[in-house]
């Protein structure tokens, strides 16, 4: 007997559409954990790529950058636009926010238009139904002729029926490729380029009426392709330049006539599909609107909340960080006072446990501010907050898009950096990648958290918050020192789309929190664990001496010059210069180098230090150098190793005066 | 409230109604094109929900929110119909 083996039906599928239709929750409900995250060659904006599996096909689904148009004037719409030229995807899937069809049947019509093979995925269904208005699915299925499938992408409604047409269409070689007519004048312009283009074999490839459209639009990508393919190519710019004027006299510029066409196109479709059901009343949306954005309350506000998310984050986190305390310390204890040989108990109880369990106290703070900011963000508030921090942040110098990668710092400044993607303006973006590691990190949270516990108890809150608004004012002093020197110039343009308000879904926000949070665990399961046994080794070595006399010891001496202005001993020196690999380590490292737990940690560490001195720390750990993870971070989004560097020594050199100014400070107001 | 005076969009008050008109004359193309896709083209109607003056500005273009920057508010013509 013999096996028939049937090699599985491949499908490539290329998700398209405009930002907040909810196109990362299909990309997910389609592939689940089988994701691949990268970048798309050249660029540093990020590629998702993932599989799913339906029935006998194997469909490849690679997320495209959310968009709202196919120009050439930014990095996402270059990208969507090469990838469908050049990958040739076997369909495209445009996912189409239902309650804002004009909107998004721009990027359709231009889809279309660049000859895509496209399935529209009509998503928020739901919300266009509480909004009020009622879709024929069909008609527009015929008026726009490509298959259209309605779902609610949150709950997973319309996901089945859109892999069965996506199979189905690979099956039977099915292609959708509506042409929509412009006015006759431009089509008239259109089939004269493309006459012109249709004489040059090189660009058979291409779809001609596409490369027509945007050549009368001044497209400059299409121009370098062009230039790239043909040798002979001022003969079409010439011809092009020629029909172009001729159209101009009719037309005051062409890329508002074509928009026009475009919008009027659309606007017949959707007045045959769309139908009111109800008078229009004040949605959640304007009403919320009308609070969040108010001119006067929108920034008390804003101040209001961001209270509230510290408050969650620290007094709901602490009784589990206690637990976890409590778990790791006994774990510690069991393992030095168990395992043999000593040594060896010694370095799992407290190198690795002991350093971790410092570490992941910390850990419900972590997840429980990411949890916050989850929430902020997916609710829609973040960009209203972006709205009324624009003034001050343009007076200060930067971009209004600067806002909330500098807000995502407060969480960790990798996923912030990488924030800054959003922002097309080179200058506008380096500066703020630039001032993003003074946003005071949850990592450095625990060095605070001690210090101002030992010394500042009664203030403790306050003080550390003091750390968190000097982390402010110095990022915006620097910037706005930046854009004087470095950055020449005033902001850019810019626009923001502000997503209807919605109650976050549980799922979207654990994956959120989740994603972020990841990382610290992730983070300090190698690079702190390694930093930490590297420090518990070092201060062993040679075994059994004195810790000063120990490797570490005498390194950190070496190192103590450097520090005795501000009265920080060699373990102080020590602890600083391995948290250049993470913040968290300074306390684990103190502790090993105390050779205590942490309700022993104490009393060693007021001995070390003075309040002064102890402030002058924590400012010190909060301006210098991250972490590893950010420096790398820096360099990959920057893709320069100047200003790499260029971060690392300033924030070196302004820690060290800062730290030597309220020393300085405290010693003339008679503080110390 | 109907008038046929044009201003920059960037000086109407807040809860007005809108018809672009058209750019200012010095624009380049990447501007046209950038506002073009949010459906700021002459002829379209928009509400203006806040004006921060000299902040940003946040519309409603047929149902859609956005906001713009002072920037470009400033180059773009209307009239103010309601």
């Amino acid at each position: 007997m013999m096996l028939r083996t049937v090699s599985p039906l491949k499908v490539k599928v290329a998700l398209a559409g405009n930002p907040n239709v909810g196109k990362s929750v299909v990309f997910n409900n389609l592939t689940g954990a089988r994701q691949h995250v990268g970048n798309w060659p050249g660029v540093t904006v990020e590629k998702k790529e993932g599989l799913c599996t339906f029935e006998d096909a194997k469909i490849e689904v690679v997320d495209l950058p959310g968009i709202y148009s196919l120009t050439a004037n930014s990095i996402d719409e270059i990208i969507a636009r090469n990838y469908i030229v050049e990958e040739a995807p076997d369909i495209v899937v445009d996912i189409v926010d239902a309650s804002n069809l004009e909107r998004n049947l721009y990027l359709t019509l231009q889809l279309l238009e660049l000859g895509a093979n496209v399935i529209i995925l009509l998503n928020m269904m739901d919300l266009a139904e509480e909004k009020g208005f009622k879709i024929d699915t069909k008609k527009l299925e015929k008026l726009i002729g490509v298959p259209v499938v309605p779902s609610v992408a949150p709950k997973r409604i319309g996901m089945n029926e859109l892999c069965q047409k996506i199979v189905e269409t690979k099956k039977k070689s099915l292609t959708y490729k509506k042409i929509f007519k412009y006015s006759k004048d431009l089509e008239e312009g259109i089939e004269r380029v493309r006459y012109v283009l249709e004489q040059y074999e090189e660009l058979s490839k291409y779809n001609l009426r596409w490369l027509a459209i945007k050549l009368l639009e001044d497209d400059d990508e299409v121009k370098k392709l062009i230039v790239k393919s043909i040798s002979n190519y001022n003969a079409i710019f010439s011809e092009v330049e020629k029909i172009k004027s001729e159209l101009e006299k009719k037309y005051d510029d062409l890329i508002v006539a074509f928009a026009d066409e475009r919008y009027r196109i659309i606007s017949q479709i959707v007045s045959q599909v769309v139908t009111k059901v109800q008078v229009e009343e004040p949605t959640l949306t304007s009403m919320l609107d009308e609070v969040f954005t108010h001119k006067y309350l929108g920034i008390p506000i804003f101040l209001t909340l961001m209270w509230a998310v510290f408050q969650f984050t620290f007094t709901v986190a602490a009784p589990i960080s206690d637990l976890f305390d409590m778990i790791f310390s006994s774990l510690a204890e069991i393992a030095s006072t168990n395992i043999k040989p000593t040594w060896l108990g010694s370095l799992i109880g407290e190198g690795i446990i002991g350093g971790l369990g410092f570490v992941f106290v910390f850990a419900p703070n972590i997840f429980f501010m990411f949890l916050a900011l989850s929430i902020l963000e997916d609710s829609g508030y973040l960009a209203r907050a972006a709205f009324n921090m624009d003034k001050i942040m343009y007076k200060l110098g930067l971009h209004g898009k600067s806002f909330i990668p500098l807000l995502l710092g407060f969480g960790c400044n990798v996923p912030a950096i990488m924030s800054t993607r959003t922002i097309d303006n080179e200058n506008d973006r380096l500066i703020t990648i630039l001032v993003n590691p003074l946003m005071s990190c949850s990592a450095r949270l625990p060095v605070y958290v001690l210090f101002a516990g030992i010394f500042f108890s009664a203030y403790a809150g306050n003080v550390i918050f003091s750390m968190y608004l000097l982390g402010i004012v110095l990022a915006v002093l620097i910037a706005l020192i930046l854009r004087k020197t470095l950055f020449p110039g005033r902001p850019s343009y810019f626009v923001m789309e502000m997503p209807p308000y919605m109650v976050p879904t549980l799922r979207s926000i654990v994956v959120h929190t989740w994603e972020r949070g990841s990382m610290f665990i992730k983070k300090a399961g190698t690079i702190i664990i390694a930093g930490l046994v590297a420090i518990w080794a070092l201060s062993n070595i040679p075994y059994g001496a004195p810790i000063e006399e120990s490797l570490v010891g005498q390194f950190g001496k070496l190192l103590e010059p450097i520090f005795a202005p501000f009265g920080w001993d060699w373990r102080i020196a020590v602890a600083l210069f391995f948290g250049f690999i993470a913040k968290e380590i300074v306390i684990g490292s103190l502790a090993i180098l105390y050779g205590t737990g942490e309700e022993t940690l104490y009393g060693p560490i007021s001995n070390a230090l003075t309040p002064l001195s102890a402030y002058a720390l924590m400012a010190f750990v909060l301006i210098y150098v991250p972490c590893i993870a950010t420096v790398g971070i820096i360099k990959q989004e920057t893709g320069s190793w100047k200003w790499t560097l260029f971060a690392i020594a300033y924030e070196l050199i302004l820690a060290y005066l800062v730290a030597g100014f309220i020393i300085l400070i405290g010693h003339l107001i008679g503080l110390a | 409230m109907y008038s046929t005076v044009q201003m920059p969009l960037a000086l109407v008050p807040e809860g007005a109604l809108v018809e672009v008109v058209a750019y200012s004359p010095n624009v380049g193309r990447g501007f046209m094109h950038k506002v073009t896709a949010l459906g700021l083209i002459p002829g379209a109607i928009i509400k203006v929900i806040r004006n921060h003056f000299p902040g940003p500005i946040m519309l409603d273009i047929k149902g859609f929110r956005i906001f713009i920057g002072h920037g470009i508010a400033n180059k773009i013509l209307v009239r103010v119909i309601g």
